[in-house]
């Protein structure tokens, strides 16, 4: 049986025993990505890890609010439908009691 | 009695009759016998027309409620209904939008594109450029598919709902019937058929899938039209392509079908597992295969929702099963609310062990309809409540392999689906809030491991 990082990520063979052998492969492969990445933000200095944080948890809240308010517009959108709709009822009967 | 309730007590009657015939009075036993019941109430459903077809699909994603020969014989429901003539089209739309199709649309086909009992879809022509919620702008020109509600639907449907209301009032005196809760389901029933006639929230479900998977070039949503819609009323934009059942032709133009199998399957358990909400009413009609190799999702009417917890509870459920571990797969289900009673833990254990077994493991390729189909009945055998979520998921999975295979007839879904599930769940894992969450409890064991 081949263990942990022996074997290929997401490919164990079949069974329990496997399936944990596979898990710990995968946790190994994350935990090596997450090294690699804090290396590579220590190289930048603190202030670099900062503001790399800091910008791109600041770029994730304006995609989320530019979605939220686009939502709003459409909502709004839909109502304005809604009210010329009416309005044009409206001007229906208005029409037909002039008649 | 009304004349409608009637009609509806003469189809009852005549299916109940044929139900019992084919069940050879009463000889066939177990799964035959609920099969033959379940074919003659879906051939009732459609003879009763829209509420009834409504309800019957509302219960084809319940498996926690209902056996899981009807859930999936009711599946296969499909609404034959005439066109709604043009003037009648015209007018909803005059009544929900204010203007004439002619005055709103650069173009507006009268004929329908396709019908169906709640509502029929026109074809027609962008007037003017607009910027939709999620992706580009569109430029006038662009063609939209604009689904209009049929006209006195929600009335058909309303008047048949009093009408069960007033029957469940009496037949829930019988023991047999209460059982069933029919009032509790009926007014479950009652909401989810009022949301789905409401059109927008089909489109708002469709922004937010068309926002998750924004990032995937092999996934496409049809772009809404926000100041075409309304409440019986959604404009979106028209994307052509193949359905499942015309797939040769989508193969000689040269569509890798295993490719967008396997991309299918992945994009429902990031669906379930990342983004915490699924399409759950995946049949063939709601999907297109687009020339350029891409899978378009159509009609959001029915979804699913997952919470942070649920996702991690199913992440592992869905590998536990994939690799046949039926301790895990237990555990995992009593996280997602599945309570097995003490005393029955062994023997639910041995079958469910022996289901893996049989249906995935030792199959190829496996069988997941079949397993769902034995484990939802042996969950009703031990009287194991299913709770609802659990039953929608299981159902929606086994929707995905059925689509899988209409793309390649012999996929094995749980093979394909391993490693991106196993991903997902090693990604689940390891998020920072999941590490801090269990981080005191394993400095506590490495302590007591330390000082023993």
């Amino acid at each position: 049986m081949a263990r942990g990082a022996a074997l290929d990520p997401g490919t164990p063979e079949q069974g329990p025993e496997a399936f944990v052998d596979g898990l710990a492969a995968l946790v190994a492969e994350e935990k090596e990505r997450l090294k690699a990445r804090l290396v590579s933000v220590d190289e930048a200095g603190d202030p670099g890890r900062a503001a790399m944080g800091e910008t791109g948890e600041l770029s994730d809240r304006l995609a989320s609010l530019a979605f939220e308010l686009a939502e709003l517009r459409g909502r709004l959108e839909s109502l304005q439908a809604g009210v010329d709709a009416v309005a044009d009822r409206v001007d229906a009967i208005a029409a037909h009691l002039e008649v | 009695m009304t004349r409608r309730g009637g009609a509806i007590a003469a189809v009852l009657l005549r299916r109940v009759g044929l139900a019992v015939w084919h069940a050879r009075f009463g000889l066939r036993r177990g799964s035959a016998r609920r099969r033959a019941f379940a074919r003659q109430l879906r051939l009732a459903c459609e003879e009763l027309g829209p509420a009834f077809i409504k309800l019957g699909q509302l219960a084809s994603v319940r498996p926690d409620l209902f056996p899981p020969e009807v859930v999936f014989e009711l599946e296969r429901l499909r609404d034959r209904v005439p066109p709604v003539p043009a003037a009648e089209v015209r007018a909803i739309v005059r009544r929900e939008l204010g203007a004439d199709p002619e005055q709103l649309f650069a173009a507006f086909d009268p004929e329908p594109l396709a019908t169906a009992s709640i509502a029929q879809v026109h074809e027609a022509e962008l007037a003017g450029a607009y910027r939709p919620v999620v992706g580009a702008t569109l430029p006038a020109g662009a063609r939209l598919a604009v689904k209009v509600v049929r006209p006195g639907v929600a009335a058909a449907i309303e008047a048949d709902l009093a009408l069960a209301r007033r029957w469940i009032a009496r037949l829930e005196r019988l023991p047999f019937v209460a059982r069933w809760r029919p009032r509790a389901l009926l007014r479950e029933f009652e909401a989810s058929l009022a949301s789905e006639l409401d059109l927008r929230r089909e489109g708002r479900v469709a922004d937010r899938f068309a926002r998750d998977f924004a990032d995937d070039a092999r996934v496409a949503v049809p772009t809404v039209v926000w100041r075409h819609t309304t409440r019986r009323v959604l404009t979106t934009v028209l994307v052509r392509g193949w359905h499942l059942n015309e797939l040769d032709e989508a193969r000689r133009a040269g569509i890798d079908a295993h490719g967008l199998a396997v991309h299918g399957a992945e994009v429902f358990l990031r669906q379930v597992l990342v983004h915490g909400r699924f399409h759950a009413d995946l049949h063939p009609a709601n999907l297109l295969v687009t020339p350029d190799g891409r899978i378009c999702y159509l009609d959001f009417g029915i979804v699913g929702r997952t919470t942070p917890p649920q996702r991690l509870a199913i992440a592992q459920l869905l590998v536990a099963t994939a690799y046949g571990d039926a301790e895990r797969a237990l555990g995992a289900s009593r996280a997602l609310g599945l309570e097995v009673p003490e005393s029955a833990v062994p023997a639910v254990r041995d079958e469910v062990a022996k289901l893996l077994r049989r249906h995935l493991m030792e199959r190829s390729p496996a069988d997941l309809r079949g397993f769902a189909i034995a484990f939802l009945g042996m969950l009703a055998d031990h009287r194991i409540a299913i709770p609802e979520g659990y039953g929608l998921l299981i159902k929606a999975l086994v929707t995905v392999e059925g689509v899988s295979r209409a793309l390649v007839p012999d996929i094995d879904v749980v093979q394909a689906a391993k490693p991106v599930a196993t991903r997902l769940v090693v990604q689940q894992l390891v998020r920072p809030e999941r590490l801090r969450e269990r981080l005191p409890a394993a400095a506590r064991a490495a302590l007591v491991e330390l000082l023993a």
